[in-house]
C-alpha cells in the first residue's frame, strides 16, 4: 500500500487568496464600485418587455434588450398584463378566482398572475429585478409595498385614483391611504390589509367561569382572565411570533410612538413604551399568564386547546374556525385603561410599475380599480381574512348577510374605525426585528424594559442613517 | 466482519453458526431501533397528511387520523398544479444529474490523475467557490443570467448546476485510491484517457458515482429559492414552488395538505434512493479487483 | 498521448521531452477540466468575485453600490451595536460546527458500517436512515416544533416525564437551544454522510479482512487496522465539506429559532440573510459572507495540509 501525499497545499493557501482579492479589486476598479452595467440611470426606468399584444407569451423577448416595442401611439386591440401576487393557500386561491372575474368581465385586457413566494421572496426577486433593469410585471401585490414606490419604480397611485378614470379616495379609510404612503407620497392602492385580533377559546372561558361573549376590554382584563386560564399546561394568553406588531399595538395605544415625524430617530425608548414592555414582561414573570419566548407555538397551543387568549392577526380568523375542534370567540384589540384603542394595520398592496405605453398603465389601472373595488373588497373579505377597505362596509347588504352567518367577522370589521398606520420607512425591517429581541430579553429575563428599549433605538437609529445615505 | 474468528472445537452457543444467528439478531434490533427513531418525523408526516382540519393539533397528539382522509392527497396534487411542475422538476433533475456526471468525472479524473501546471491552484479555486454563501451571489448570479439572456427559460434552471465542486472533489478522492498500475497496463494496451475514464474508472467508481449522481438529483429536486426568482412563468415552475403554494404566512396553513404534498413530492426521491441504494455497494470490492 | 506513455516507460529520457511530456499533459488535463471550468467561471467565479467587490460598497438594493472601502467590515469589527452581534454569530457558528460535525461523523460511520452488510430487508433500512434528508425542510420544522416543544405535551418532555426527569424547554432555552438544533442537524444530514461511507466502504477489499481474520485479528483491530484506513480519503472528504456545510448553517436556525433565544442561535449566515433579504443590506452581508469565505479558506487548506500524512490514497 503506497501512501501518497496530499502535496503543495502550503503554498496554495496564500495564492488562491491572493488571486481571488486581485480580481476582485480589478474588477472593482475597471467597472467602477463593484458596478457591472456601467449605466447610472436610475433604476426605475425599467421598461417591462410586455407591451401591448394580442399574443399571451410575456416573456420571449430576449431580457437583456431594452423593449422595442414601447409607446406604440395607436391604442392596442388588446392588453396583457403580467400580475405577481405573494399570497399562498387559500388566499392565494381567491386571489385567482379575483382575477378570473376581472378577465371574465371583459374582453381588452388579459391578466396573468403569477404566485411569486411570499412577502420576502417577491421584495428580493423585485430588488432584483429593479438594480438588474429587468423585466418586471405591470402590476404586483406586495407588503411594504410604498418602499418600493419611494425607489422610483412604480408611478404614484394618485395619478390614477384622482385622475379622469379615478375613484373617490374619501370612501376608503384614511389609515389604508397613510399605510401606502412613502416620503408624503401615496403610492400604492391597499388590497389585502388585516389588524390584530383578540382570539379566545369560549370553551375554557366557560370552564374558568369567564363571560364567553365578549373577550377582555382592557389589558388589566387580559391579566385578571390570563390568571383564571393559567392551570396546568394550559396557558391565559399569549401571542403569535411577530411580537413586534403587538408590542407596537401597545405602545401605540399607551400615547407612543414607533418613530418620529421626520423619520430621523427612533422612539422605541419613550416612557410610554417602557411601561408596555414593563407590562408585557410582567405578563410573563409576574402574574405568569403567557410562557416566556414561545410565541412560535402559540398557534397549536391555541388549536390543541391549551391556550386560552391569542393574539394574532385577522387573516388567520377563517383558518382558526376551520381548524380550531372547540368554540371560537373574537374580540378587538384590548385597549389600555381609559385610553382608545389602537389598531395598526399590515399586509400587501397593489403597485402598477412604471411604464412609457399609456395604454399599458390605463389597462393596469383598469385591473387594479377592479380588484379593489366594493365588490371584490367584499369578496375578498367575505372569502379571507382580510377585511374590507371601505368605511360603508358594515352598511352593505351582503356584508350584512355575511355578519349574519359569520358573527365572529363582526369584532374586526368593527375595530376598522381604530384602523391606524404605523409610517413605513425604509428601516422597518430592521426595527420590528429590533423591537422583537427586546421583547425576548425582558421575556427572558435578560434585561430590563428601559435597556432592552435603549439597545434597540440604538439599532434602529445607526440603521436610519445608513439608509438616508442611499438616497444622497 | 463482526464475527469473530473461531479457533478449535467449542461448545454448542459457541458455534459459528450460532454465534452468527446472534450476531444477526442483534444486528436487527440495532438497526430497527435506531431507525424507527430516525424516521419518527417521517411518520408523524405521513399521520398529519391524512388528518383533517380539526385534528392536526390536539391535545394530547394522536399518532393515528380517527378517519384516514386520502382526499389530501387528491386535493393536494389538484390544488397545486403538480402535474406540470412535476414533469419540470424531473427534466431539471435529470439534465442537472447526467451533466455533473460527465463534467465532474472529467475534472476528477484529471486532478486525481494527471501532473499538470496550476493544479493545486485550480483545485482550491473550485473548492472554494463552495465557501460563499449563496445569499450574496443570488444578485450576481441574476446578472448573469441577464446578460446571457437565459431569464424564464429551462437554461437557467440547468446550466447553472450542471457542475459541482463538491461532487468533482468526491471523485477525485475516490479516482485516487484506484492503482495507478491500472491505468500503465490500460494505456500500454492502447486505450486512450478518454476510454480508460469511461471504460474502466468510472464503473469500478460505481458506488461513488451512484451516490453524487443521488445528490445532484436531489440537490436540484429540492432547491426552491433559484427557480423562484429565476423563472415568472408558470409552465417554468417546479415542484417546492408548488409546495410552498400551501404555506400561508397569514392565513394560517392547511396542514393535512400541506404535508400530504410533502410526501408527494419526496415520493419519487424515495423510490429512486431505494433503486440505487444498491449500487452503493457494488463496487470494487465486489467486482473481484484486488488492492494493492 | 500514447507517446506519453511510452516516455514514461523509458527512465534514461531527456529533460527536454521532460518538458514536453508536463507541456502535452498540461494541455490534456485543461481540456478535461474545460466544462466544468467554463460552468464554474460564468457561474460561480464570476459571482464570488462580484461579492468580494461588493464588500467594500454600501449597497442597499435596489440602489447602486457606492464604494465605501472597509466601512463594512468596520462595522462588523468596530461598531457598537456590530460588533457585538458579529461576535455572538462567531461563536455560534463555531459551537454548531464543532457540535455537528465530529458527532455527524462518528454516528454516520458506525451506521454505515451496520448497513455494510449482505443481510435481508438491509436496503429497506438504508432507505430508513436516508428519509430525514428528503423530507421538505417547512414539513420537518413542523415536526420537530412538536418534539422540541417546551410544555408538557411535547414528545421529548413527555418521554421526560414519564421516566420521571424534569422537563425542558429545548428550542426556547437559551442554553439548550443550539444543542437542540444540532441534534436536529445530524438527523436532517446523517443521511448524506451514512452514503458517502458507505461507498467509501467499498473500497475496501474483503480479501484484506480474510487475511486479517485468519492472522486472528478481532473486529476493533480489523477496524483500525484495514477500514479506517482505507476509508481515510472518505472520511477526509466528509470532514471538509462537513466543516464547509456546518459554517454555512442557515435553514434550522430560520424556520426553528429565528436566530433567538438571546441571539444564541444566530449564526453568521443567518445574520447574512437577516441583512440580505429583510435589510436588503447587500454590502454589509457580502462583508459578512467574504469573512467567512477567507475563514473557510484557511480551515480547508490547514485540514489538507494536517491531512497529508493521514489519508491513505491506493
Amino acid at each position: 500500500m503506497r501512501v501518497s501525499r496530499t502535496h503543495g497545499f502550503r503554498q496554495t493557501s496564500g495564492a488562491v487568496i491572493v488571486v481571488w482579492v486581485v480580481v476582485a479589486l480589478l474588477a472593482a476598479a475597471c467597472g467602477g464600485p463593484a458596478e457591472p452595467t456601467p449605466t447610472t440611470a436610475p433604476p426605475a426606468q425599467v421598461q417591462p418587455t410586455v407591451a401591448a399584444s394580442t399574443q399571451a407569451q410575456p416573456t420571449q423577448a430576449p431580457t437583456g434588450v431594452p423593449a422595442a416595442t414601447s409607446a406604440p401611439a395607436v391604442k392596442p386591440d388588446h392588453v396583457t398584463l403580467d400580475f405577481w401576487y405573494s399570497l399562498g393557500g387559500n388566499s392565494g386561491q381567491v386571489v385567482e378566482e379575483l382575477v378570473k372575474l376581472f378577465n371574465e368581465s371583459q374582453s381588452y385586457i388579459t391578466v396573468v398572475p403569477t404566485y411569486q413566494g411570499g412577502y420576502a421572496e417577491i421584495m428580493a426577486k423585485t430588488w432584483n429585478a429593479i438594480f438588474a433593469e429587468q423585466t418586471l410585471p405591470q402590476v404586483a401585490q406586495l407588503g411594504g409595498a410604498p418602499l418600493v414606490g419611494a425607489t422610483g419604480a412604480c408611478v404614484p397611485i394618485t395619478d390614477f385614483t384622482d385622475g379622469p378614470n379615478g375613484i373617490d379616495r374619501s370612501k376608503i379609510y384614511d389609515a389604508f391611504w397613510d399605510y401606502n404612503k412613502a416620503e408624503g407620497t401615496i403610492w400604492c392602492m391597499p388590497f389585502n390589509n388585516s389588524m390584530p385580533v383578540l382570539y379566545y377559546n369560549k370553551d375554557l372561558f366557560a370552564k374558568a367561569g369567564l363571560p364567553t361573549e365578549q373577550g377582555p376590554e382592557t389589558w388589566d382584563d387580559v391579566i385578571s382572565y390570563g390568571q383564571e386560564l393559567t392551570r396546568g399546561d394550559q396557558w391565559g394568553f399569549n401571542t403569535h411570533d411577530d411580537t413586534h406588531w403587538y408590542l407596537s399595538t401597545m405602545i401605540l395605544e399607551n400615547g407612543g410612538q414607533i418613530i418620529n415625524q421626520e423619520e430621523t430617530e427612533c422612539l422605541y425608548n419613550s416612557p410610554e413604551a417602557v411601561e408596555m414592555l414593563q407590562l408585557w414582561g410582567d405578563m410573563v414573570n409576574d402574574y405568569e399568564i403567557m410562557p416566556p419566548a414561545q410565541h412560535k407555538e402559540a398557534g397549536t397551543d391555541f388549536l390543541a386547546g391549551v391556550l386560552g387568549m391569542f393574539f394574532r392577526s385577522s387573516s388567520t380568523l377563517p383558518s382558526l374556525v376551520r381548524d380550531a375542534p372547540f368554540e371560537l370567540g373574537v374580540g378587538m384589540v384590548p385597549a389600555v385603561e381609559g385610553k382608545d384603542r389602537v389598531a395598526p394595520i399590515g399586509g400587501g398592496s397593489l403597485v402598477i410599475f412604471k411604464n412609457s405605453n399609456p395604454y399599458i398603465l390605463e389597462a393596469a389601472w383598469e385591473f387594479v380599480k377592479f380588484m379593489t373595488s366594493e365588490a371584490s373588497s367584499l369578496y375578498l373579505s367575505t372569502h379571507t381574512g382580510y377585511l374590507p377597505l371601505y368605511k360603508s362596509s358594515l352598511e352593505w347588504p351582503e356584508m350584512q348577510a355575511y355578519l349574519e352567518q359569520n358573527p365572529l367577522v363582526r369584532a374586526p370589521l368593527e375595530q376598522l374605525q381604530y384602523a391606524y398606520a404605523i409610517p413605513v420607512f425604509p428601516s422597518l425591517g430592521t426595527s420590528d426585528s429590533a423591537l422583537r429581541q427586546a421583547v425576548e430579553a425582558v421575556e427572558l429575563g435578560a434585561s430590563d424594559p428601559q435597556a432592552a428599549l435603549d439597545q434597540a433605538k440604538k439599532i434602529v437609529d445607526q440603521d436610519l442613517i445608513t439608509q438616508a445615505q442611499n438616497k444622497q | 466482519m463482526t464475527t469473530k474468528p473461531t479457533t478449535g472445537s467449542v461448545p454448542l452457543w459457541q458455534s459459528q453458526r450460532v454465534r452468527k444467528g446472534l450476531v444477526a439478531v442483534l444486528w436487527y434490533a440495532l438497526l430497527s431501533v435506531t431507525a424507527l427513531a430516525v424516521m419518527l418525523p417521517f411518520i408523524w408526516m405521513i399521520s398529519t397528511s391524512l388528518k383533517g382540519p380539526k385534528e392536526v393539533f390536539t391535545y394530547p397528539p394522536s399518532w393515528i387520523p380517527s378517519a384516514w382522509r386520502w382526499q389530501n392527497y387528491i386535493d393536494a396534487w389538484e390544488g397545486a398544479k403538480f402535474g406540470r411542475y412535476f414533469l419540470n422538476s424531473v427534466f431539471v433533475a435529470l439534465a442537472v444529474t447526467l451533466g455533473q456526471v460527465i463534467t465532474c468525472s472529467m475534472a476528477a479524473y484529471a486532478f486525481a490523475r494527471m501532473n499538470f501546471r496550476g493544479k493545486n491552484l485550480v483545485f482550491a479555486l473550485y473548492l472554494s467557490t463552495t465557501m460563499i454563501s449563496t445569499q450574496v451571489t443570488l444578485v450576481p448570479s441574476y446578472l448573469v443570467m441577464k446578460w446571457l439572456g437565459w431569464m424564464d427559460s429551462y437554461k437557467a434552471l440547468i446550466v447553472p448546476f450542471l457542475t459541482s465542486p463538491f461532487a468533482i472533489f468526491m471523485m477525485r478522492q475516490a479516482f485516487m485510491t484506484m492503482p495507478r498500475e491500472l491505468e500503465e497496463a490500460a494505456r500500454l494496451d492502447g486505450c486512450g484517457r478518454v476510454r480508460f475514464l469511461v471504460q474502466i474508472l468510472l464503473p469500478l467508481s460505481k458506488p461513488v458515482i451512484a451516490s453524487q449522481a443521488l445528490f445532484a438529483f436531489m440537490g436540484n429536486w429540492n432547491s426552491y429559492l433559484w427557480p423562484l426568482i429565476i423563472t415568472t412563468r408558470q409552465d417554468l415552475r417546479t415542484l417546492q414552488i408548488g409546495l410552498r403554494y400551501f404555506v400561508s404566512q397569514e392565513g394560517g396553513t392547511q396542514w393535512g395538505l400541506f404535508m400530504a404534498a410533502a410526501v408527494l413530492v419526496s415520493l419519487p426521491v424515495i423510490v429512486i434512493y431505494f433503486v440505487v441504494q444498491k449500487s452503493f455497494v457494488e463496487g470494487i470490492a465486489t467486482t473481484g479487483l484486488k488492492g494493492t | 498521448m500514447t507517446n506519453g506513455v511510452i516516455v514514461e516507460q523509458n527512465p534514461g529520457v531527456h529533460r527536454s521531452s521532460w518538458w514536453r511530456r508536463w507541456g502535452e499533459e498540461t494541455v490534456v488535463a485543461y481540456l478535461f477540466l474545460a466544462p466544468s471550468m467554463i460552468i464554474l467561471l460564468a457561474f460561480a467565479f464570476f459571482p464570488v468575485v462580484f461579492s468580494i467587490a461588493a464588500s467594500f460598497t454600501r449597497w442597499n438594493l435596489p440602489y447602486r453600490p457606492v464604494w465605501t472601502g472597509l466601512t463594512n467590515y468596520l462595522y462588523l469589527f468596530t461598531n457598537e451595536v456590530g460588533w457585538p452581534a458579529f461576535r455572538q454569530a462567531i461563536t455560534n457558528t463555531v459551537y454548531f460546527t464543532l457540535g455537528s460535525v465530529p458527532l455527524n461523523m462518528a454516528i454516520s460511520l458506525l451506521l454505515a458500517l451496520l448497513l455494510n452488510q449482505k443481510l435481508k430487508g438491509v436496503g429497506l433500512f438504508r432507505t430508513a436512515y436516508f428519509l430525514p434528508t428528503i423530507t421538505s425542510t417547512v414539513a420537518m420544522s413542523v415536526v420537530w416544533m412538536w418534539l422540541y416543544h417546551p410544555s408538557n405535551y411535547g414528545l421529548f418532555n413527555s418521554v421526560l416525564l414519564k421516566i420521571g426527569l424534569p422537563t425542558e424547554r429545548w428550542l426556547r432555552d437559551p442554553l439548550l437551544a443550539m444543542p437542540s438544533l444540532i441534534l436536529m442537524g445530524i438527523w436532517h444530514g446523517m443521511g448524506y454522510n451514512i452514503i458517502i461511507f458507505l461507498a467509501g466502504l467499498q473500497n475496501v477489499p474483503v480479501q484484506l479482512y480474510e487475511a486479517a481474520r485468519i492472522d486472528g485479528a478481532g473486529t476493533w483491530a480489523q477496524f483500525r487496522k484495514i477500514t479506517w484506513p482505507l476509508i481515510s480519503p472518505t472520511t477526509f472528504y466528509v470532514l471538509v465539506i462537513g466543516v464547509i456545510n456546518a459554517m454555512q448553517a442557515f435553514a434550522q436556525m430560520h424556520v426553528m429559532t429565528q436566530g433567538g433565544p438571546l441571539g444564541r442561535t444566530t449564526t453568521i449566515v443567518y445574520m447574512l440573510y437577516h441583512e440580505a433579504f429583510e435589510s436588503f443590506a447587500m454590502g454589509r452581508a457580502s462583508a459578512l459572507a467574504c469573512f467567512l469565505f477567507v475563514i473557510l479558506l484557511v480551515l480547508t487548506l490547514i485540514q489538507f495540509r494536517l491531512a497529508g500524512s493521514q489519508v491513505h490514497y491506493e
